[in-house]
């Protein structure tokens, strides 16, 4: 596209004034009938178009109320995105890293701005339904992990090496872990005399940080644990740049919170936050490549049982709690690592059935996790899942598939065709499907089969699949029908930097026209419908997933819980906001 | 959509129901088990099916055997290379990548033996190219700078960086005498606007001549810092994109310059495999004429020039082949009502009296900022109702959709020019998300040109990876690749290779047979001549079945075609050792 500037003079072109005169009276007003019969035709057609949004018959169905909801929000949308977004796009602002602001920039460059917003005061207080797709060791800030990490008696750091110098300390596998008795002789861990794993009191090491003590011990763990705002703009080196960081976060976060006194404190923060933030109910993904120790000792539990006794109790305590009070619950998709082989893979998926068996009410389903592009795809591991599956038969537990796929870019490549894979497994979500919308005959199999997409927009904005909310394709999705959810993902590593979503939400209401508050509600509401509650059959889970609020069972109560909600928020909306409609 | 419900029953849920037969030690089906066979042929179907709503099925199935075992060798040098050039699966910080942003990879491009392939690949036509923005600028400020009489001004003196890089430059001949300025562009008390010799002003520059024509180049084009910094988004990159226009169209102001350019431009496209160009251009089109330094009063001066340059193009050696050029008549989507109607008068008079030059209408300039198709309902009704009266064909080629919004007013731009009858449309870069659109496109046998790199450098994707373009043919709408204006955009070359090269690189599911395809529907696509709507479509309709223009050009395309695939197999089958 092109812009032209000349300023040459010499051109005919200029219309004399008795001509224009003419020639004006020849144009058509807006009011004559060929331009109201264009004018209907292309309303037609926008109409027709939005008949096929997974969104339509949320919005054919909103109360008047919600209605004026919807029409007061998309005003202070418009108007914020005109006074808060806009520097005013000076020359110099416009090449300047931060000081350009505009709508639909980058989220970690808009998050600080966009929590003093209307627009977040709004969406911090919608009932969000149910969070579908987030990994339970991304999902607590680290101000308040790293805090209960120094205070927790007993805790100890150590490496395989010394972090001595700024490359140790940025690359080496930093671990923690709970000792009976403290460890506070031997050489310091940042200096080169330190002995190779040799666990050194945490509270002590962290004082003797070499840069700033016990505030530079906190912001360097927290530099090896998130993608930082530098990385998270950095997007010309790519998503396996990205992803190398990504993975080893983990690594650290699971020695510090399976000792049971942080992970309870953990378990607390995290079902709080939910709560605070609208979210009533989580299916939450974990892997189980670390190990769990009871409070007080040293020794690793043989079986992940203890950790979902704990989970277990914890999600009790809580709903019984004041601050709990109306939380719906919580339950666990066993996450195996796509990259493990045979033997290990099936190690794990025994230890997840054998788990089932004690907490049946715990345990809601299967996946697979890791980049997908650097690990195995679903069709490289196809003899693994058909053993679970008779497995699971034989032992007479549910347990079933809620996959990743399509986390990706690309068109036909191997990751990209894991969707044709999880939806013949018979999945009953996909997280993600980033790369679904380059799929029409699957969308149209996806609908026809009732599975949803957990959508992870910030997510994939940080892991580099697009620049901006702006270039995200879940309108695709939405404009074609599919059933869609927002979820966080790893917010703590992510730089949401809470449990709760708001911020996802936040920045699809900002990002598409086409969404609204209306949208939003749908994908509230979907995360109800779409939530693994309890066991059920295929048959069970297709009908009450289309019986919706009429059904019988949980899954209708709880939509209809949520729907009264949504109501009770509109009419907030209205009475806090409407100030001239 | 029968055959999809009985397909739905085959597959469905019941394949885990297949009997699990022998385990292996770990008690795991084997590989080839039933089960796991199953599940893999039901894959297999399921992708047979999706890829039979692509637009390309039907190129890909009349493939000769010949093009099969090129698309497969091909298909080999893409894996290879993404390995020994791009690293794919290395497990470091490497700075190449599969994916990696446009500008930073170009240099790496040209070495590859998937860009070879590219290169030789018969292009069909360039259906969607600004004029002033398809020579590279190395070629048109070396001419200017051997150009006697030429002469470079300044609206403020060029000593501070910030002033090199933000005021604005201008060239124009002078008949008369320059004198030796009296103090450098390049120092402070350069004297706002007065003509300097470009070959004064450049001997002057710090490092000489060399480092001038560098200097000016960098001014005009989009680099990798801007490549990398997409974080400042699509408005902050338009502003700079626009700003580099004004000195352009100055270069592209003087008679012996613009007869040459326009030589060196259609030369190579030719090199490049591009048979037949449109080009959109604004109509106001001054020139001054050889000795002149004022522009000519005659408006067809530029016409008959150019008309002239095509014709003394065609009749050499390099321009055996070449089918021919159109210009697509443009204006600035941001002027007001009167302005718009007073241009479209003088569109209606030259396409009167240059009725095969001129092939259509549009309007350009950032969709986001300017005005929408519809707010420009009545004039762009008006218009076609004066073409009516007049009898002139002059159809629409809209630019549409370049954004990234999802029913913001940009993005309802791809409703109102199917509206409108447009041929085919610019970008349509958010037409992905319109399923009832996408249909409708289809039916109507409108095309997309997109611009994988302008797109890129204009910061709606950060990476080929991330173009919305395998959507679209994934559900069947016609695409051609065009590239908009690859001397700013980095391609720096007016020729299609890179961008072609971006999408096979990008796509496992285009491949060569795909590229092949889009190029087939460049020529299907192109308005080589003044067709009623119903001819047009026909026309694409039956393609190389078709008698007239269009239908002899298809069928030379094809027999180009296939003379390519030959040359792929002859020259890399052994090397990438693929057999059929
Ligand atoms: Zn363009
Ligand atoms: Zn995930």
């Amino acid at each position: 596209m092109q812009a032209r500037i000349k300023n040459i003079n010499a051109w005919p072109s200029t219309m004399p004034d008795e001509e224009w005169e003419e020639v004006a009276t020849g144009i058509p007003t807006t009011e004559e009938p060929f331009i109201k019969q264009y004018v209907s035709g292309r309303e037609a057609l926008i109409a027709q178009e939005q008949k096929q949004r997974s969104d339509f018959a949320f919005r054919q169905s909103l109360s008047p109320i919600a209605q004026k909801a919807c029409r007061i929000v998309s005003k202070i949308r418009d108007h914020e995105a005109a006074t808060i977004w806009n520097s005013g796009l000076e020359d110099i602002l416009a090449q300047k890293i931060g000081a350009n602001v505009y709508p639909g920039m980058m989220f970690s460059l808009a998050k600080e701005r966009m929590e003093s917003t209307a627009l977040w005061k709004i969406m911090k207080k919608m009932p969000k339904g149910a969070l579908l797709h987030a990994h339970m060791d991304a999902m607590v800030d680290f101000d308040y992990l790293f805090g209960v990490l120094l205070e927790t008696k007993g805790m100890h750091i150590y490496c395989n090496s010394a972090l001595d110098t700024d490359i140790a300390r940025e690359g080496a596998p930093v671990k923690f872990r709970f000792q009976v008795k403290d460890r506070v002789d031997g050489a310091s861990i940042w200096s080169p005399e330190y002995i190779p794993d040799t666990p050194i009191l945490l509270t002590q090491a962290a004082d003797a940080f070499p840069k700033g003590g016990r505030q530079g011990f906190i912001a360097w763990l927290k530099d090896r644990c998130t993608i930082t705002n530098t990385e998270s703009i950095e997007h010309h080196h790519g998503v396996d740049a990205v992803w190398r960081k990504f993975s080893s976060c983990f690594g650290i976060l699971n020695t510090i919170m399976f000792y049971e006194p942080i992970f309870r404190l953990f378990m607390r923060r995290m079902l709080k936050q939910l709560l605070d933030d609208g979210v009533k109910w989580v299916d939450l993904r974990l892997a189980f490549v670390f190990r769990y120790y009871k409070e007080g000792t040293d020794e690793p539990e043989d079986t992940f049982h203890e950790i979902f006794r704990v989970f277990g109790e914890e999600i009790e305590n809580f709903k019984k709690s004041e601050e709990g009070k109306g939380f719906w619950g919580a339950r666990m998709i066993w996450t195996g690592l796509r990259l493990l082989d045979t033997r290990k893979m099936v190690e794990d998926m025994d230890a997840c059935i054998s788990v089932k068996l004690a907490y049946p009410h715990l345990i809601s389903g299967f996946d697979l996790v890791g980049q997908e592009d650097a690990g195995k795809p679903l069709k490289a591991v196809l003899p693994e899942l058909f053993w679970f599956k008779k497995q699971c038969a034989q032992e007479g537990v549910n347990i079933p598939f809620f996959f990743h796929a399509g986390e990706c870019l690309g068109d036909g490549s191997d990751t990209d065709q894991n969707l044709f894979d999880a939806v013949l497994l018979g999945t009953r979500r996909i997280g993600h499907g980033f790369s679904l919308y380059k799929h029409p005959l699957l969308i149209d199999m996806i609908k026809e089969k009732k599975i949803l997409v957990e959508s992870c927009p910030i997510s994939n904005e940080v892991l580099r699949l697009c620049a901006s909310i702006m270039s995200h394709p879940l309108p695709a999705l939405l404009a074609r029908g599919v059933s869609c959810s927002l979820c966080n993902d790893d917010p703590a590593i992510l730089g949401q930097d809470t449990s709760g979503m708001t911020h996802d939400f936040w920045q699809c209401l900002q990002g598409w026209e086409n969404l609204g508050l209306a949208g939003l509600g749908s994908l509230a509401e979907n995360s109800v419908r779409w939530a693994a509650f309890e066991d059920e059959s295929n048959s069970e889970w297709m009908q009450n997933i289309k019986d919706a609020t009429l059904g019988s069972g949980v899954r209708a109560e709880k939509m209809k819980e949520w729907s009264i909600e949504w109501e009770q928020f509109c009419l907030w909306i209205v009475t806090e906001f409407d100030d001239d409609e | 959509m029968q055959s999809f419900s009985v397909i739905l029953s085959i597959l469905g849920l019941g394949l885990l129901h297949v009997a699990i037969g022998a385990l292996d030690p770990d008690g795991v089906p084997y590989p080839d088990d039933p089960s796991v066979l199953n599940q893999q042929a039901g894959i297999a179907i399921l992708k047979n099916y999706e890829h039979k709503k692509r637009t390309d099925y039907i190129f890909r199935q009349n493939l000769s055997p010949t093009a099969k075992l090129a698309d497969k060798i091909v298909a080999q040098i893409k894996k290879t290379e993404d390995i020994t050039i791009w690293n794919r699966y290395a497990n470091s910080n490497n700075p190449k990548f599969p994916g990696q942003n446009f500008a930073s990879a170009r240099s790496t491009i040209g070495t590859t033996d998937l860009f070879k392939v590219v290169k030789r690949l018969p292009k069909g036509s360039l259906l969607h190219a600004h004029l002033t923005a398809m020579l590279p600028y190395g070629i048109i400020f070396q001419t200017i700078l051997n150009t006697p009489g030429m002469v470079i001004s300044a609206a403020t003196d060029l000593a501070s960086d910030a002033n090199k890089n933000n005021t604005s430059i201008n060239f124009a001949h002078s008949n008369t005498t320059v004198t030796a300025a009296a103090a450098s562009i390049w120092t402070t008390s350069y004297i706002p606007n007065t003509p300097v010799l470009v070959t004064e002003a450049a001997d002057a520059f710090p490092g000489g001549r060399v480092a001038f024509l560098a200097f000016l180049k960098d001014r005009v084009t989009l680099g990798i810092d801007d490549a990398e910094q997409s974080e400042l988004g699509v408005d902050a990159i338009w502003k700079k994109f626009q700003g580099i226009f004004g000195t352009v169209g100055t270069a592209w102001s003087y008679e012996p310059l613009v007869r040459s350019f326009l030589q060196d431009l259609f030369g190579s496209l030719a090199d490049d495999g591009v048979q037949w160009v449109e080009i959109r251009n604004g109509g106001n089109n001054g020139v001054v004429k050889t000795g002149d330094s004022v522009a000519s009063p005659d408006p067809d001066y530029w016409y008959n020039l150019f008309q002239d340059e095509v014709t003394k193009f065609k009749a050499t050696r390099k321009g055996r082949n070449f089918w021919g050029t159109r210009i697509i008549w443009t204006v600035s989507r941001g002027r007001e009502r009167a302005r718009i109607i007073s241009d479209m008068k003088n569109a209606l008079n030259f396409k009167a009296k240059y009725p095969d030059l001129i092939s259509g209408y549009d309007l350009v300039s950032q969709e986001d900022l300017g005005r929408s198709l519809s707010d420009l309902t009545p004039e762009l009704l008006w218009f076609q109702q004066q073409a009516g009266a007049r009898n002139l064909t002059i159809p629409y080629f809209f630019h549409a959709g370049e954004t990234l919004g999802d029913g913001n007013s940009t993005d309802d731009n791809i409703i109102s020019a199917v509206k409108f009858g447009t041929r085919r449309i610019g970008h349509g870069f958010s037409l992905f998300k319109h399923p009832t659109l996408m249909d409708i496109y289809k039916e109507e046998n409108v095309a997309v040109e997109v611009c994988l790199i302008s797109n890129e450098a204009l910061r709606l994707n950060d990476n080929v990876l991330q173009h919305p373009l395998p959507a679209l043919i994934a559900n069947g709408v016609y695409t051609a690749l065009s590239n908009d204006d690859p001397a700013i955009e980095g391609q720096d070359d007016a020729g299609l290779s890179y961008d072609f090269y971006e999408a096979i690189q990008g796509f496992e599911n285009i491949g060569l047979a795909g590229l092949g395809n889009l190029a087939q529907n460049s020529v299907l696509f192109s308005n080589f001549e003044d067709q009623n709507s119903y001819k047009w479509y026909t026309d694409i309709e039956e393609g190389a079945n078709g008698s007239g223009i269009k239908a002899d050009h298809v069928r030379e395309w094809n027999k180009d075609w296939e003379k390519f695939c030959k040359w792929v197999v002859s020259e890399f089958g052994a090397k990438y050792n693929a057999t059929a």
